[in-house]
């Protein structure tokens, strides 16, 4: 396990916490309103019996769970109670969106987000301002880059297993464009040629994403820079926007320096003049 | 020791987790998750001969006019996203339309109610000579349209 700054699990709990605050209230908000679907339409995730929820839940239980939810995640938010309030938010949220996922519509962009907040109770006290490191940060830290790669590298796998090699040479975004397209992406999908160079240079990426784990420095930078691109033009071209995933890529950055530095005390996660910086974990 | 022990668990998390997610991609299916496959936009659509379907819906309401209903949380509370995963089962037995004349009522209260519900798909094939057409898949007349809670 690598050593990592304590100070980037901090700046993670200000980042990916108050996202699940802003999942919750704007972004997936389906469990309220299945409060009021009929059970016709309920098909409960095998992992809903695991949590022992076997019955639909009550437009009263949603509530009070989005109550629970928002409040563990604001306290988790300050690096206060981190374990306690970590885990009541991680349970929360399997159970929020376990829920959203039980009415026959499985989204992938949590899984990263799902991964994070699994791990990141585990490490404990963490400040924005620590000098120390971690193997517990560096493990939890590690978890959430290998959460965003498996997301955009299983799509690869997916994308196989399903469409198999004809998929890149076919017509899946013409598919999607028609669906839920804007006029740029009307545009595009008549061009079936720029559909598919479109294909083939998603699928290579997702395929060499597991590179992300092991570059360092610029070349990282430029990768998570190519991921916050690609996010940036799906959500313009399709209104889809990946933010659970996006918020997670920054465990890949340099979060730490974005603390004050505190005078008479060194910064030991600076790197020394033309060393690589152990961004992502090396 | 105490670092041994930490080491220990965090392996099998690890082992867990990354199994998991590989296991559900390679074998797994939706139910999975959160160890489901990356599925979305997975599957092939081919240049000639490939199949877009957008299904909708639409209703006639007590006073006879015909609505297309907003299929999203905002409005209905489920998804076109939502029904399309369950359409195989309503195609099959369109009684299930009757819990959507319920969820209506529920939702909006303040709008007339309906008094048959249709699964409308518009329906395109990809080509040199495209074709598309509106279909009906599923068509429910509301037991009692007024209280539809009475009819499930």
């Amino acid at each position: 396990m690598p050593q990592l700054p304590l100070a980037r699990v901090a700046w993670m709990r200000w980042l990916v916490y108050p996202f699940v605050v802003f999942d919750v209230l704007v972004n997936v908000t389906d469990p309220i309103p299945h409060g009021d679907v009929p059970v016709a339409f309920y098909k409960e995730l095998p992992v809903r019996d695991l949590l022992l929820l076997l019955p639909q839940p009550s437009p009263v239980y949603v509530r009070v769970l989005l109550v629970v939810i928002v409040v563990s995640a604001l306290v988790a938010a300050t690096g206060r109670l981190p374990r306690l309030a970590g885990g009541v938010c991680a349970i929360g949220m399997l159970d929020w969106m376990s829920n959203a996922f039980s009415y026959s519509k499985i989204d992938h962009d949590h899984f990263a987000l799902m991964v994070a907040l699994l791990v990141l109770p585990t490490v404990g006290a963490a400040r924005t301002d620590d000098v120390g490191t971690s193997r517990a940060a560096g493990w939890a830290l590690r978890m959430i880059q290998i959460g965003a790669v498996a997301t955009y590298f299983l799509s690869a796998v997916a994308k196989m297993r399903f469409g198999t090699w004809l998929w890149a040479n076919g017509s899946t975004f013409v598919w999607a464009f028609s669906r839920r397209g804007n006029d740029v992406a009307q545009w595009l999908g008549s061009h079936p040629s720029l559909v598919h160079a479109t294909q083939w240079t998603l699928l290579g990426l997702e395929f060499l994403s597991p590179v992300m784990l092991w570059l360092r420095g610029r070349a990282l930078l430029v990768a998570v820079g190519l991921c916050f691109a690609f996010h940036a033009t799906t959500a313009y071209l399709l209104h889809i926007h990946f933010l659970p995933l996006v918020v997670c890529l920054f465990a890949f950055l340099p979060l730490e320096r974005l603390s004050p530095a505190r005078p008479g005390r060194a910064l030991p996660w600076r790197p020394r003049a033309g060393s690589g910086s152990p961004w992502s974990g090396r | 020791m105490r670092e041994g022990v930490g080491a220990g668990w965090r392996l099998v998390v690890t082992g867990l987790v990354v199994g998991g997610v590989v296991a559900g991609s390679l074998v797994g299916d939706d139910r999975w998750w959160p160890f489901a496959p990356m599925a979305q936009y997975a599957f092939l659509v081919e240049d000639d001969g490939g199949v877009i379907n957008s299904p909708y819906l639409e209703a006639t309401t007590v006073d006879g006019e015909e609505v297309r209903v907003g299929l999203d949380r905002e409005h209905l509370g489920l998804e076109r996203s939502e029904l399309e995963g369950q359409l195989a089962s309503v195609v099959a037995d369109p009684g299930k339309l009757q819990a959507v004349a319920v969820l209506h009522a529920r939702r909006q209260p303040e709008l007339p109610r309906w008094r048959q519900v249709r699964v409308m798909n518009d329906h395109r094939v990809l080509g040199p000579e495209p074709v598309r057409e509106i279909q009906t898949l599923a068509t429910w007349d509301v037991v009692h349209p007024l209280d539809p809670e009475r009819g499930l």
